[in-house]
């Protein structure tokens, strides 16, 4: 059994071998399956289009391989850049966030003085200014306290909610104060919750 | 070896790959997938696959062996996800990339060239087929070609001897 399979596998091995490979003798069998072999190989090359190379020079598939391969690149080098900007964005508005409040720190150190335990509603904001409040500014109520902060909570959270605590402050002063007193308001707020957060 | 060095030694393969066995197993899945655009679509899909599993290759060493089992399995998974498309002659050339109109003799020879080899591979069984491109293309042995088709030697030897008896139907007695 395993001597047929082995004079099959030899048999096979000369009847398909290259066409430029030295032939043996061959039964008559062997001789016409060798000879429909070959014309299958004529055929397979005769179809092969002319842009196919033929083997040994595909010098056309490395150079779209190289395509490929530059489009991949590019693809990356964008995904780079664009994570690159992501991150580096995120910084820079760190960046600005803390030199607003260093510029308002130093504002507040040497503008007119609040004082202390006053919380600058719109009335005693107004008041400071010798302006009469309206009656709906001094019906507004004081801004909320801002939340106690957590060592557990993400910068990202504090930063968040100090500016929805500016906002509100903000719509309850726009019409009373001046510029410089809601940043100096704002500016106190924000300290105060940065040093209840201990950050 | 710094990882340059290594960088360079890769890219060196990468070459050599293309250039010794880019031919063989673009003819190797062109016959296999009966699609120009396919087969050149899965040749470079193979050629990306033998790349990112190149650590493997180096194991096992015989380069266009293992570059056409990937082309192999490729075309497997080709066959099994769409229907074998069997082209006429107006979808071939609208497939090829030359102008017909540029060079009309040549487009019809190789349109008739490629109808015929179209019409004799649906007459071979998918293992036959496989069995004989491999051996055509990769000139691999019968115990590397029934390794990569995961059969018996035996049964790779069988599928062989029967589609060289086919193509001698179709090819040697029907030739005038």
């Amino acid at each position: 059994m395993n001597d047929d399979l082995t004079g099959l596998e030899q048999m096979l091995e000369q009847t398909t071998a290259p066409s430029d490979a030295p032939q043996r003798d061959l039964d008559p069998e062997s001789e016409s399956l060798r000879e429909a072999w070959l014309a299958f190989g004529r055929l397979l090359q005769a179809a092969q289009p002319r842009d196919s190379v033929p083997l040994g020079d595909s010098v056309p598939l490395l150079r779209r391989s190289s395509a490929r391969q530059n489009r991949h690149s590019l693809l990356g080098s964008r995904q780079a850049v664009a994570h690159a900007s992501k991150k580096y964005g995120l910084v820079a508005a760190a960046l600005a966030a803390s030199l607003l409040i260093a510029l308002n720190v130093f504002r507040t150190w040497n503008g007119p003085a609040t004082p202390a335990g006053v919380v600058p509603t719109a009335g005693n904001v107004a008041a400071a200014k010798g302006a009469k409040p309206s009656t709906a500014l001094a019906q507004t109520p004081a801004p909320p306290a801002a939340n106690d902060l957590r060592w557990d909570d993400s910068f990202d959270q504090q930063i968040a909610e100090a500016g929805q605590e500016m906002t509100l402050a903000q719509s309850d002063l726009a019409h009373a104060v001046d510029a410089g007193d809601l940043l100096r308001y704002q500016l106190r707020q924000t300290e105060q919750d940065f040093e209840k957060s201990k950050l | 070896m710094t990882a340059a060095d290594g960088d360079a030694q890769d890219r060196d393969l990468f070459a050599v790959w293309v250039h010794e066995h880019g031919g063989a197993v673009r003819g190797f899945l062109r016959a296999r997938v009966q699609s120009p655009e396919a087969a050149d679509d899965l040749s470079q899909e193979a050629f990306r696959r033998a790349w990112a599993a190149r650590r493997r290759y180096r194991e096992q060493g015989n380069a266009r062996a293992y570059l056409l089992r990937i082309a192999d399995r490729l075309a497997r998974d080709h066959h099994r996800a769409r229907k074998p498309v069997n082209l006429d002659e107006s979808g071939w050339q609208r497939h090829e990339p030359f102008s017909p109109a540029a060079e009309p003799s040549r487009a019809a020879v190789l349109a008739e060239e490629i109808q015929k080899l179209n019409s004799v591979m649906t007459q071979l069984s998918p293992l036959q087929q496989r069995v004989l491109l491999l051996r055509y293309y990769g000139q691999l042995s019968f115990a590397e070609i029934a390794e990569i088709m995961g059969c018996p030697l035996n049964t790779a030897l069988s599928h062989c001897r029967r589609g060289l008896e086919t193509l001698r139907k179709l090819l040697v007695e029907k030739e005038p």
